[in-house]
């Protein structure tokens, strides 16, 4: 075959839409289009050789182990109540305001990203306690797809994060400074998506309808609702930043927390050990199909060197350096649209992130603005893991409707990138603390 | 045919349902395994040596007894934003088209996974990075038998869409919620 | 692809076609394993005229570390670093430069490296079993003790939990009474911040790389074994390259590779120790006493070890063992930078 890399990977790119489209699943897809595609370029046996290794290699790795566990602790807290008591107590508190339920999700799902550092275990976790609880509420469907899809990806903007450090190592930047850059980032995030929900629903009243307005003593009854929850919350906080223990153990710790409660409330119930694990193990096997999958995927498209072509090209161009930044940005949206934004970046960053630098823009911005990229490729259609998450969690759900529910955070996201690029110390201030 | 296919798939369901429990059984191991080795490591300063290691082993062994299962509850992300506007008589033909795709690459992956657990078992690998000298061939021939299974799954799912017709499908659906 | 000109090696250099060889790293870009990796690489490109080139990628975007030896066997790369220790054991006697204790510095363990192999076959017979040939060696300076706590003698050492990630280091840490903690290394920052482990095993660049400066500011430069590696090649690749390239790979290898890993590995992880120092960290020397403390319990619990597991399985242990300490005593003599 001597068809060129390039018109192979771009080729490969419609074939994967298409089949896609023809609803074949996703995951199946990426296989075949990165399996059929890397042997064009590279011949069958190395091809065959990835697909007997791809997936344990994407398995082995200690940092997604946290998943299973985070989504376990989700639903351990689920079926013990925990997570009805703690709406309920923010019905009681802060239900009457406009979108007040979503308002409340954004703030929890904020500080969930506080524990978690993992952006899939904590979409998976919310899609799965606090949607229901929001749709109870009579919160539209497709407003609280477009916020659990937005807010869950935000634990790896909020430490702890692993995705900040692996970004720390790879581009030779101080792990500490990009991890604490991007706490305020991920809390102007939040704002912004709360300040859109007010919007949203102030147009449209009846897609959040507000909940009748409590007394003072109702609302200070109902706040022994939250014990629990504080208790976890607590727990793993402070084991986190006392160092009892590591950040990808924490979901252990969590998960052994809650199943203590769980025992103390309930005693043993096998009905909620059992739906619990098989809860946790569909959604963790659903994920992880379409982790292998991307990187089967990842691999064709590497040595397709599609991305590694337009980043030479874009950092090449005569043009104003906010021009290179603005379309770094853009090549960043569009590959985060089709393919998984992590290998993507693996890819382009040895080309991308010495020109920007010598373009004069501090790396600790650029890492943190980098990472948020990241977060927003998760929410893109057609192929945002967010969106997938929530697709195969929800019961019921239709993927045009998650589609339609993430536009509106999508604009967000452009938002929330313009105030990073005009507002550069939203970024750069907790980090020049340090220095 | 629909009858004997219909009894194979439920006896198949059960053996899947057995999987994930045993995968589910396995992420409630590693949780204990983590906490017990905080407590270890904070109380006595004795951490459990290899704990890291086994954690990952089990993880890749849960992950793959959980894919048949997926696929059999119709589980795996499709996106039916297109083909929901086409006529009726051109879903069969996508169902199978999936099914087909997911057959042909899966099987590829569960013959290929195959021989490099094998190669693993006969050459005795090891995991030489790690505090324990594991074997890495259970946890290789745990995604062997994970992605196997999803095969067969798969091809079930092909002759079900060959040969059951709708309505007795969604009767044996009932049967098996309840 | 690779596009290669085995048809007519005897043909004319400027009429063949450019041979395009894709080269594959775990390591991320920037640091100084990656730039000795890119200098070499440069240097076949510029040596053969142009007539070799590489496409990189870098971070295992086509092939994490671990049996990497696999992937260039089965043609996903042509050319690779290969770390001998991350290979599932299929490459036992390549990681004779990984223990402790052996050599200090890394134009020695580079020289010393390729010399064994012309000495003793079975070292590159390892590596012809899963399809690949050695085309360059490495040797990294030693890791030491790098801490929150300030070490000065073993009693320092006593209790301490301390961050490790071979059978080997853990081994040592064992026998001087410390507790080994078995973890990811992308968790070691916020476990050395956090206080979960007290000490680290890295060289100063290493600890940088992680940002673990920020937190430990005390090191005791014992040695605890190295990063040691190979660059291979494809076999089939290997055997169609035309006889004058595999001359300059050979040359590369011979000539340029060990100079340019004492400039990018050495003279850096000087530099970055002066930076350790600047950031407010300690750098304490071994006195003789306590190396000779060390050693011993290197020459105990890991060489004799290492041998038994060789002859265990067949292979000459001892022999290769024996051979580099000599070669690297050699070539200590040698050394031009010393
Ligand atoms: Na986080
Ligand atoms: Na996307």
């Amino acid at each position: 075959m001597n068809l060129d890399p390039q018109l192979i990977g771009v080729l490969g790119l419609i074939v994967m839409v298409i089949l896609v489209f023809l609803r074949v699943p996703v995951g199946f897809v990426m296989i075949l289009v990165g399996f059929l595609g890397f042997a064009l370029i590279r011949g069958s046996g190395s091809s065959f050789s990835i697909m007997g290794n791809t997936f344990y290699e994407a398995l082995s790795d200690y940092n997604f182990t946290a998943i299973p566990l985070f989504i376990l602790m989700g639903f351990l807290a689920y079926y013990c109540g925990i997570v009805t008591q703690l709406f309920d107590t923010a019905k009681k508190w802060v239900g009457h305001l406009p979108g007040g339920m979503a308002q409340v999700t954004i703030f929890g799902g904020a500080g969930f990203g506080a524990v978690s550092g993992s952006g899939p275990a904590s979409t998976a976790t919310l899609s799965k306690i606090a949607f229901p609880e929001m749709v109870k509420t009579g919160v539209d469907k497709k407003l609280a797809y477009g916020v659990v899809a937005s807010v869950g990806p935000l634990a790896v903007m909020i430490p702890p994060s692993i995705l900040m450090i692996v970004f720390a190592i790879i581009t030779q930047q101080s792990i500490g400074q990009l991890l604490i850059g991007g706490l305020l980032p991920g809390i102007v995030a939040a704002t912004v998506y709360m300040i859109l929900v007010y919007i949203l629903v102030k147009r449209k009243p009846d897609i959040a309808p507000a909940q009748p307005n409590t007394t003072f003593k109702e609302k200070m009854m109902s706040l022994k609702g939250i014990g629990p929850f504080a208790i976890l919350v607590f727990t793993i906080v402070a084991g986190l930043y006392s160092g009892i223990f590591t950040p990808t153990e924490a979901g252990g710790m969590g998960a052994f927390v809650v199943f203590v409660m769980v025992l103390l409330k309930h005693g043993f119930k096998w009905e909620i050990m059992k739906n619990s694990m098989i809860e946790t193990m569909k959604t963790t096997c659903m994920i992880f199909i379409l982790v292998g999958g991307a990187f089967v995927f990842s691999y064709f498209l590497s040595v397709s060197r599609i991305p590694t072509t337009l980043s030479q090209f874009l950092v090449s161009l005569p043009v104003e350096p906010i021009v290179i930044i603005l379309g770094i940005i853009l090549l960043y949206l569009i590959l985060g649209m089709f393919i998984e934004m992590i290998s993507a970046m693996f890819l382009t960053l040895p080309i991308i992130f010495p020109a920007v630098i010598a373009l004069g823009y501090d790396p600790i911005w650029f890492g943190v603005l980098l990472v948020f990229l990241v977060e927003v490729a998760l929410v893109t259609p057609p192929f945002g893991m967010s969106l997938f998450i929530l697709k195969g969690t929800v019961p019921g759900s239709d993927l045009r409707d998650i589609y339609k529910g993430a536009v509106p955070f999508i604009f967000a996201d452009f938002a929330i990138i313009a105030l990073f690029l005009l507002f550069p110390q939203i970024i750069t201030f907790l980090p020049s603390l340090m220095n | 045919m629909g009858k004997v296919l219909n009894t194979i798939n439920r006896s198949f369901m059960k053996l899947e349902l057995t999987f994930l429990l045993i995968g589910g059984f396995l992420v409630f191991f590693i949780m204990f395994l983590i906490t017990i080795n905080i407590f270890m490591r904070n109380v006595f300063g004795a951490p459990i040596v290899g704990v890291y290691e086994m954690v990952v082993q089990c993880f890749v062994a849960l992950v793959a007894l959980g894919f048949s299962y997926v696929q059999g509850q119709k589980g795996n992300i499709t996106v039916e934003v297109v083909t929901d506007y086409l006529p009726e008589k051109f879903q069969k033909f996508f169902h199978l088209l999936g099914y087909g795709v997911g057959l042909f690459v899966i099987g590829i992956i569960a013959w290929q996974s195959g021989l490099q657990a094998w190669s693993s078992f006969v050459n005795q690998d090891y995991n030489a990075n790690s505090l324990l000298k594991l074997p890495l061939w259970p946890s290789k021939a745990f995604i062997t038998l994970g992605m196997a299974t999803l095969c067969i799954r798969l091809l079930l799912d092909i002759f079900v869409c060959l040969f059951v017709k709708e309505e007795n499908k969604k009767k044996q659906d009932e049967q098996l919620v309840s | 692809e690779t596009t290669t000109s085995e048809e007519n090696p005897g043909q004319e250099a400027e009429s063949r076609e450019t041979i395009n060889l894709i080269a594959s790293t775990h390591s991320p870009p920037g640091i100084p394993l990656t730039l000795a990796w890119d200098a070499y690489l440069d240097e076949i490109e510029e040596r053969s005229e142009g007539q070799i080139e590489f496409e990189r990628y870098y971070n295992g975007g086509l092939s994490d570390g671990f049996d990497v030896i696999d992937a260039v066997g089965n043609g996903i790369a042509d050319v690779a670093v290969v770390f001998p220790s991350w290979q599932s054991g299929k490459l036992p006697l390549n990681t004779i430069a990984s223990n402790p204790g052996l050599h200090e510095n890394a134009w020695t363990a580079v020289k010393a490296s390729n010399e064994l192999r012309q000495l003793i076959p079975e070292v590159n017979q390892e590596l012809e079993n899963h399809g690949n040939v050695n085309i360059g060696n490495f040797g990294a300076p030693p890791m030491y003790f790098i801490s929150t706590d300030s070490l000065t003698s073993f009693d320092d050492l006593k209790g301490q939990q301390v961050l490790t990630n071979s059978p080997t280091q853990a081994k040592i840490a064992g026998e001087l009474g410390m507790v080994p903690v078995g973890m990811n290394l992308t968790d070691a920052y916020d476990a050395l911040t956090r206080g979960i482990v007290d000490t680290v095993l890295f060289s100063a660049q290493g600890a940088m790389s992680f940002g673990l400066h920020e937190s430990a500011k005390h090191a005791w430069k014992l040695p605890m074994g190295t990063t040691t590696g190979l660059y291979t090649m494809n076999k089939t690749v290997w055997d169609s390259l035309p006889a004058d390239l595999q001359a300059v790979i050979e040359e590369v290898k011979e000539e340029f590779q060990p100079e340019s890993f004492h400039t990018l590995y050495q003279v850096t992880e000087e530099e970055y120790e002066e930076k350790f120092i600047e950031a407010g960290g300690t750098i304490v020397e071994p006195t003789e006493e306590d190396l000779n403390f060390m050693m011993d319990i290197i020459t105990t619990h890991v060489w004799d070890e290492w041998i038994k597991e060789q002859e265990d399985k067949g292979l000459p242990g001892e022999d290769v063992l024996n051979t580099y300490k000599e070669l690297v005593e050699k070539y200590e003599q040698e050394n031009p930078f010393k």
